[in-house]
């Protein structure tokens, strides 16, 4: 359902953007692996890592330079408009909604982005809204939400197309531990093992990863350093390295 | 074709209920269109009974020359604002990135902001005109209407493009936009906004030639003011018509190479 081959990735500073920094980063280099239909697979690394970058490539909002990305059968970088019809997209930018707009107007306007048919789109949204526990805050402007429904608005908003590919980057990001182990059930319960769709989810924590139960890659500093079954959140945490963040891992242990 | 239509609704839509969620910001909008109209009723007091040489041809009328300036000036700084506007405020927002990764193409999220904007500024030039002609006595007694809708499609098409060609410059470089900057300026200065362009010195004349806005106002006023009709009126159009032929195509081709080198960058977001 996913394929990554050798693809690689490097931004490059321009000469008249020279506020954006000067030096070349390598975000992505040379990383393979795939994600079988129906399957989750989360995406593991420190800040900086390239899990972004590579949930960017992923969803057509940015260019690898080489390589390759299949999504859905499709190629990113030569059939990007197919792969959008495939991808439910989290950014874990609560910005991204029309702030003044309500709730539901939001998820019918997305929806309608997304193509969703007219008289499925209402229905559908108010679906969705029962499911993520947004009923009660339907009409209410987004602006007036907290942190937690906003996650939750935007996981609905992936969903409203029913699309077989999600590509989730930081799901649980600023919302409370019960709602992140909600949120954790819900991706890997409800939406891969019942609804059977294919899902990466990039995420800082560990233990989420654990949880989610799937393969985890582990990028460092833009290389793939394992894929498979961690044996648990030590063994990952042994993987991202001090080396690669410059932090000690003792002192944090302390 | 009806899911675009669909969609252009439901985005124009959106625009309509932010804008009416900022009540107190439209109030101030329409005050604004009052007061600059009654200024400039004021300043075409000043030359009340004397009739310059150089608005002979407008009928002599200041006001009524300045009022057809004034509100299709803003009206097509619309189309040459919109497309940037856009873009910076769906980046702020941080929808940006979640529109593009939809199956929806940016050209019809733009046409949906133009269609907006059409609405929205077609009211505040009627609102100009008509307290123009109702409280302030500008006068336009020989009306071509027919030549209006012409001109107003070309005139935004031409606009558009030089839009579109900002929001290339604003995708990559996120504040550095010289097209608006120097068509803005330009159109003041030499569009014949304020006053004809006959005023101009010769190189300055010359200038005015490239500035889109010169042959709309020409036309708009020859239509509005003269009652011009179309064989007196090919001579501009056709100027127009070029202009919309080179820098539709050109601009929509500079946006597409503006967006793919800000994939590349990684800076959609960045603003």
């Amino acid at each position: 359902m996913i394929a990554i081959e050798k693809l690689t990735k490097t931004y490059r500073s321009s000469l008249l953007n020279p506020i954006g920094g000067q030096e070349s980063v390598k975000a992505l280099d040379d990383v393979s692996f795939s994600i079988k239909k129906g399957s989750l697979v989360s995406l593991v690394g420190c800040n900086g890592a390239g899990k972004t970058t590579l949930i960017k490539i992923l969803s057509t909002l940015v260019l690898h330079d080489s390589g390759q990305a299949i999504v859905n059968g499709a190629d990113v970088r030569t059939d990007p408009l197919k792969v959008r019809k495939s991808i439910g997209l989290f950014t874990g930018d609560e910005r991204s909604f029309y702030w003044r707009l309500t709730v539901r107007d939001n998820l019918i306007l997305f929806g309608s982005l997304q193509n969703v048919p007219r008289k499925k789109l209402v229905t559908k949204a108010g679906e969705l809204l029962e499911t993520f526990g947004l009923s009660g805050a339907a009409d209410r402007p987004v602006r007036t939400l907290s942190s937690g429904m906003k996650q939750r608005l935007s996981l609905a908003r992936c969903l409203i197309h029913d699309p077989p590919v999600l590509l989730l980057d930081e799901p649980t990001r600023g919302i409370d531990p019960l709602l992140q182990a909600q949120t954790i059930g819900m991706i890997r319960d409800g939406i891969v093992r019942d609804a059977g769709k294919t899902a990466l989810v990039a995420t800082h924590n560990l233990d989420e990863a654990i949880a989610l139960g799937g393969e985890t890659a582990v990028l460092a500093k833009g290389s793939l350093v394992f894929f498979g079954r961690p044996d648990d959140s030590e063994h990952l945490f042994g993987l991202l390295g001090s080396e690669n963040t410059g932090f000690n891992p003792e002192l944090k242990r302390t | 074709m009806i899911a675009s239509i669909w969609k252009i609704f439901m985005l124009v839509r959106r625009d309509f209920l932010e804008e009416f969620s900022y009540r107190f910001k439209i109030f101030l909008e329409l005050l604004s269109t009052v007061t600059y109209a009654s200024i400039f009723y004021f300043v075409a007091k000043i030359f009340s009974g004397v009739v310059p040489e150089s608005l002979s041809k407008y009928g002599g009328d200041y006001f009524s020359f300045v009022l057809i300036g004034l509100a299709f000036t803003g009206y097509l700084n619309t189309g040459l604002n919109t497309f940037t506007t856009t873009i910076r405020n769906e980046q702020m927002l941080g929808t940006l990135e979640y529109i593009i990764s939809t199956p929806t193409p940016l050209s019809l999220v733009f046409t949906a902001r133009l269609v907006w904007n059409f609405i929205y500024n077609s009211f505040t030039l009627l609102l100009y005109l008509a307290f123009g002609i109702v409280f302030l006595s500008a006068n336009y007694p020989h009306v071509n209407w027919a030549a209006i809708p012409l001109i107003m499609i070309l005139s935004l098409a031409a606009f558009n493009g030089l839009g579109m060609i900002s929001a290339g410059f604003i995708l990559v470089y996120k504040r550095g936009d010289p097209i608006n900057l120097i068509f803005s300026f330009a159109s003041m200065l030499l569009g014949g906004v304020f006053f004809p362009v006959e005023v101009l010195p010769g190189t300055l004349k010359t200038a005015s030639s490239f500035v889109p806005m010169t042959y709309t106002l020409r036309l708009m006023r020859d239509a509005c003011i003269e009652g011009a009709g179309f064989r007196a009126l090919v001579p501009d159009l056709a100027v127009l018509s070029i202009i919309c032929a080179v820098l539709v195509p050109a601009s929509f081709i500079f946006f597409s190479a503006a967006l793919n080198k800000a994939k590349r960058d990684g800076s959609l977001t960045h603003y």
